[in-house]
């Protein structure tokens, strides 16, 4: 790893992936700090599955290029010894038992933690001899994680890993994630994907938005928070100004709602009341607009 | 890889095993019992000095029909041996990389800390090998049946007895699992790959009998009178007791094959001619005969071709090699789309 990678998880630059004619996910550009847990978000087909394939190598780059770790994701047992990676569907061997899964985890992965991995599903009372197949989705949730974390990886990739849970499934595995950062101290790097901003929101504090598949935010949540603002003022003013880019305008009865990003760190004005707004708005804000912008065309 | 390639496999594998037991149990006590009663009436035409008839009084008794396992009354046995490299090819090859595919745990195991080449090879050879393995038992198992008929009817050089029995068995199994397990792996999809497996196998299983094995060592061939062929091939001649007769075709003088629209004219004989020996009625509504004599006189003659029983072996050796470096095809093919393709 050279000086100027490190500290960095993930870096990408003009990333992209093409399936015939059709952009996947075009011009990425990424900043992970090591260490961080990130929430890649973004609208269905906005290429967050896509990016986290490209990451693990399960898929290759029509453009641009990743530093993972300080090295270009490929195949070899070394690079994928580093990576845990949790895809959508949580794919595992129906007709195996857990303890066949983890058998398999101890004999194909290089730093296996089996005794993280059989504490962590006793503790949540998942039967060990039980085939996989038998499982709630919930238990399959927790034995995909377990596999991924029990290869004590630098990182972690989950792919919409709540998106087929209940609620209480959810916040159990969202819990067993937040111990596994917590123990980790710092060793670990998150990129957890999901449409549940408010999940999010708990568990990271980097945030990655994806729009059609480009990217329209990456920084952390605390300076994303800094840079946004709700605008409220009278209606029709001019509303541009070289102090803000607009994401979102709305009009009510007498008034205009500004969400915008600031361009310089200290904004005032007497136009405008200026309120601090939360993450769920300011994502929402960015996946309208882009929405607005694909109906124009 | 070694456990978990067995883990993923033993159910099959197990299968095979038992599938191998049952025809064991169906082919050894039949072998030897035909084993037997051969050698006994061998020793017992010996003493009464008429062992020229033993093959007919041996058909004659009955039990001819399980001489060999292709023999009539077994056809379903014999269809079972023939499709054997079938059945694993479709059963045992397609799903192996489809099917992770299909469940999408090749995302899983792909990113465990093996590398997807390690995972590839050590899988293909675990499954190639057991079907190799498998493929030789079963193929002495039927060698072992097929040994008085083989001795008795003299004919395992020809046509499916050829394919049933020997090595060249191993060759087909292990080719049409590379070619199963490479489909499945292009089509993700395991009834597409099933057909293509199928078709692209029985293609080749016709081709290679019909238009390469005649080949493989340039035939022999003996020449004979037109029209009274088989009873002048002289004796001992290697054109006898077991040969392969490829194929057989009445030529002139200058070797040319014979133009029946236009034969020579002074041959054409009434078609209700019977006292000419050996005449041949060539149109079918009978309105036209040649003199075979007279077709000798001007230095007409049969060429047949043929291998010599004594190169049985070598033609086992070739097809089974033929087969076994064709896997490379699809082997390589397979080890391409799933290193280069997205998961």
């Amino acid at each position: 790893m050279n000086a100027g990678e490190t500290g960095n998880a993930i870096r990408t630059i003009g990333l992209g992936k093409r399936y015939g004619s059709f952009w996947a996910l075009k011009d990425c550009n990424i900043t992970i700090p090591q260490g961080s847990v990130a929430a890649l978000v973004g609208p269905n087909g906005a290429g967050k599955s896509t990016l986290l394939k490209l990451l693990v190598d399960l898929s290759s780059p029509s453009a641009g290029n990743a530093m993972v770790l300080g090295k270009i994701p490929d195949q070899t047992a070394a690079y994928l010894s580093q990576i845990g990676y949790l895809a959508q569907e949580i794919p595992l061997y129906s007709q195996m038992t857990v303890a066949k899964h983890l058998a398999m985890g101890e004999h194909l992965d290089a730093n296996w933690d089996n005794e993280l991995a059989v504490s962590h599903l006793k503790e949540l009372k998942i039967p060990l001899d039980h085939l996989v197949g038998k499982l709630s989705g919930g238990q399959r949730a927790q034995v995909g994680l377990a596999l991924a974390l029990a290869k004590k990886p630098k990182l972690l990739l989950l792919d919409e890993p709540v998106a087929a849970l209940d609620p209480l499934a959810r916040m159990e595995f969202l819990t067993s994630l937040t111990q596994a950062v917590a123990t980790a101290s710092g060793e670990l790097t998150v990129v957890m994907s999901s449409h549940l901003l408010a999940d999010l929101e708990r568990v990271c504090d980097h945030l990655i938005l994806l729009t059609t598949g480009q990217t329209q935010l990456c920084d952390s949540i605390d300076h994303i928070i800094d840079t946004h603002r709700l605008l409220v003022g009278p209606h029709n003013e001019a509303n541009a100004s070289p102090a803000y880019t607009i994401i979102k305008e709305t009009h009510a009865a007498n008034e205009t709602n500004l969400l915008v990003r600031l361009n310089k760190e200290d904004f005032r004005s007497s136009k405008w009341q200026v309120h601090e707004t939360n993450i769920e708005d300011i994502v929402l804000a960015y996946m309208e607009q882009t929405r607005d912008k694909g109906d124009e065309l | 890889m070694n456990w978990f390639t067995w883990e993923q496999h033993k159910k099959q594998f197990l299968l095979l095993a038992i599938i191998l037991v049952l025809y064991a149990g169906l082919s050894i006590p039949i072998g030897l019992h035909l084993w037997h009663v051969y050698q006994q009436s061998l020793a017992a035409c010996k003493t009464a000095n008429n062992c020229s008839q033993l093959s007919d009084e041996l058909f004659q008794s009955g039990w001819t029909n399980t001489l060999n396992p292709a023999s009539n009354g077994f056809g379903p046995v014999g269809i079972g041996i023939l499709a054997m490299p079938f059945l694993l090819g479709l059963f045992i090859g397609v799903p192996l990389i489809a099917n992770e595919y299909i469940n999408g745990t090749n995302k899983l195991v792909w990113t465990r800390s093996v590398s997807r080449r390690t995972w590839l090879t050590v899988k293909l050879a675990w499954v190639l090998l057991a079907t190799a393995l498998f493929a030789a038992l079963f193929a002495t198992l039927t060698t072992l049946w097929s040994r008085a008929g083989n001795t008795l009817l003299m004919e395992r050089f020809t046509g499916i007895h050829f394919a049933m029995q020997g090595i060249v068995p191993v060759g087909y199994a292990v080719f049409a699992v590379a070619l199963g397990i490479m489909f499945g792996a292009w089509f993700k999809r395991v009834l597409p790959a099933m057909a293509l497996t199928l078709v692209v196998f029985l293609a080749l299983q016709i081709v290679v009998p019909n238009v390469l094995r005649p080949h493989y060592i340039a035939p022999k061939s003996y020449s004979t009178p037109v029209f009274i062929a088989s009873q002048s091939i002289p004796a001992g001649s290697d054109a006898l007791n077991g040969s392969w007769t490829i194929n057989s075709q009445t030529v002139d003088a200058k070797e040319q094959a014979i133009n029946y629209s236009n034969p020579p004219k002074q041959c054409i004989i009434p078609p209700n001619d019977i006292a000419s020996d050996g005449n041949l009625i060539v149109h079918e509504d009978g309105t036209l005969a040649i003199s075979g004599p007279c077709l000798n006189k001007l230095g007409y003659k049969n060429i047949t071709n043929y291998q010599p029983a004594y190169r049985y072996r070598d033609f086992q050796r070739i097809e089974m090699g033929l087969y076994l470096v064709l896997s490379i095809i699809p082997i390589g093919a397979t080890y391409r789309l799933v290193l280069k393709r997205d998961a």
